[in-house]
């Protein structure tokens, strides 16, 4: 029950930051299919007895244990989903947490290499098929390799570039103002100070 | 504002000179003053920062205060490409891309901005309009660019010129001889949405041996159409026809038409220039014509962007093709050597760019289709 009312305030927060599709994407199609393996196995498979949880039935500790894991979801989701949803935020965020200069630089590019690899490989595959080379079959595996190459180059290239780039404008730096609203708005703070005090409450009750 | 251009051929120490003046020196120490400047490459792409999901937050990013933050955006809808606003600085045109990051520099406010070969991507217009709004900002221009004599000089505007700087490419004319081939397009029609057509009803002639200019604004299917015509895109409807012949590129793209992208990195798949031109034909003229020759065992990701422009140039004049589609084939190149490239024009096809040099060349003009069709 007061796990009910954890995972209630914490659904809360997700409508106001803006990441509900994914938590709802989440719940489907990962928690969903979980609860009923977790049924199937707490429900009929395992006698609950015989794991000394004579309190509660099988079904219930299922039911218990989804709560925790989509609890524990929402909150991963509410803290870091938003920074991928508009990852100019993770600037402010960055610098709200000390961490900005070089080590700020770091973590940005680590974050920006997925998307900007995705980018890049869909340009280098046209060209490769521009020059008569077929990406299907056994023949594209073997092809693999040789898209590898521009790919790492033009990558490590732009790391570079990119490196220059954040150091050269002084982007994290101290003096540069912040122009970006906060990640989070006061009323979502008071919620997440509020969220972190009933979970507290809630692991020494469970 | 004090504008300074820089004009002279390749390797003559222009981009060095532009480096240094904003304080990034080859040897990585960063001068201290460094954040007060802005440099913009010829490779656009990497002045953005990565991050930015549209070009609104790129400028925020970059801006000292909102001041300076409202007052970018603004010129960048004075300039007619507010559109670009709301989209990611990575999906717009290579023209778009300049503007995007020459305007989101300027919100950092800086005390002096060197712009290495970026503006030859604009049309004359833009360029002009571009160096109004920087001529307006207190800043201090520092320009390198190989396409000054279709600039217009204002009476404060410096201009020097590097001279005996060393040619490459060798001063001889292409020997390819094309076979006669000939390539329509029938009523040709392509869209990316249902209901919102890029192309419609599209019919084409090109003939072996004559080059054209692909001319339309932003958005009008230059990139799709040159992607249908290589087999990267399968057409809506229509047909296309080799030589009289239905073909479909889309089965074995680039059989029929060999398409020079803009940005060679992506086009160089060897280890060597002797084998990233393999396919080429006459290759010994070619690496020749080019000024290759000695560079024939590097590695072409070693060289530098106006070389690897040449390599990527030379390997789509392949054995296969009989056409060429180049997308800006001088950038970066210097006036000797953009006169030299466009002697590919006796192969056949279109080139796109903004250089005044293909000026002469007969246009094909693509008309950007309204919403709905």
């Amino acid at each position: 029950m007061n796990l009910a009312f954890v995972y209630a305030l914490i659904f809360l927060l997700i409508l106001l930051s803006g990441v509900t599709l994914r938590h709802i994407r989440f719940i489907i199609y990962i928690s969903a299919p979980l609860l009923i393996a977790l049924l199937i196995m707490w429900g009929w498979i395992i006698d609950s007895h015989q794991v000394a949880l004579s309190s509660v039935s099988g079904k219930e500790y299922a039911i218990y244990l989804w709560l925790r894991i989509i609890s524990w979801g929402g909150v991963l989701q509410f803290l870091f989903a938003p920074l991928i949803e508009n990852p100019t935020h993770l600037k402010d965020f960055l610098r709200r947490v000390g961490l900005s200069g070089s080590f700020g630089t770091l973590i940005i590019a680590s974050i920006v290499f997925l998307p900007e690899m995705q980018r890049r490989l869909a340009q280098i595959t046209d060209a490769r098929r521009a020059q008569g080379n077929s990406l299907g079959g056994l023949k594209g595996m073997k092809d693999i390799p040789t898209l590898m190459m521009p790919l790492i180059s033009s990558l490590l290239d732009s790391a570079a570039k990119r490196a220059e780039f954040w150091s050269h404008r002084g982007i994290l730096e101290p003096g540069r103002i912040v122009i970006r609203e906060n990640s989070y708005s006061s009323l979502q703070s008071v919620f997440l100070a509020v969220l972190s005090v009933a979970s507290c409450i809630a692991a020494v009750l469970t | 504002m004090n504008l300074h251009v820089i004009d002279g051929p390749n390797f003559s120490g222009r981009t060095r000179r532009l480096r240094e003046w904003v304080g990034l020196p080859n040897d990585s120490t960063l001068d201290p003053t460094y954040n007060k400047y802005a440099y913009i490459g010829p490779d656009v792409a990497s002045c953005f920062s990565g991050i930015s999901p549209t070009v609104t937050t790129e400028i925020e990013l970059s801006a000292t205060d909102r001041d300076a933050a409202d007052a970018a955006k603004k010129a960048i809808e004075d300039l007619g490409f507010g559109y670009c606003l709301n989209q990611n600085p990575f999906t717009l045109s290579g023209g778009e891309q300049v503007v995007a990051a020459i305007i989101s520099a300027t919100a950092g406010r800086p005390k002096r901005l060197a712009i290495d070969c970026a503006l030859e991507q604009l049309s004359s217009d833009t360029r002009e309009k571009v160096l109004t709004h920087l001529k307006g900002l207190d800043v201090d221009l520092l320009i390198a660019d190989n396409r000054t004599d279709e600039w217009h000089f204002g009476p404060t505007d410096k201009m020097q010129s590097i001279p005996g700087a060393p040619v490459i490419c060798p001063n001889e004319d292409l020997k390819i001889i094309q076979e006669p081939c000939e390539i329509e397009l029938v009523d040709l029609c392509h869209a990316y949405i249902k209901g919102r057509p890029v192309l419609r009803n599209l019919n084409l002639r090109l003939l072996a041996g004559e080059m054209h200019q692909l001319k339309g604004q932003n958005g009008a299917g230059k990139t799709t159409l040159s992607k249908i015509l290589c087999g990267l895109i399968k057409p809506t409807s229509g047909e296309i026809r080799l030589n009289g012949k239905t073909v479909q590129p889309w089965r074995k793209p680039g059989t029929f038409v060999s398409y020079h992208f803009q940005n060679p990195d992506y086009q160089l798949f060897t280890t060597t220039v002797q084998a990233q031109i393999a396919q080429s034909i006459q290759r010994a003229h070619i690496l020749h014509w080019f000024g290759l020759e000695e560079h024939l065992h590097a590695h072409p990701l070693d060289l530098p962007f106006v070389l690897k422009k040449r390599v990527a140039l030379a390997t789509a004049i392949n054995k296969k093709s009989g056409f060429l589609i180049l997308d800006e084939p001088t950038l970066s190149q210097d006036k000797f050597t953009s006169r030299h490239i466009l002697q590919l024009g006796s192969i056949g096809g279109f080139i796109i760019s903004h250089s005044s040099f293909i000026a002469e060349l007969p246009a094909i003009h693509l008309e950007k289709q309204g919403e709905g069709g």
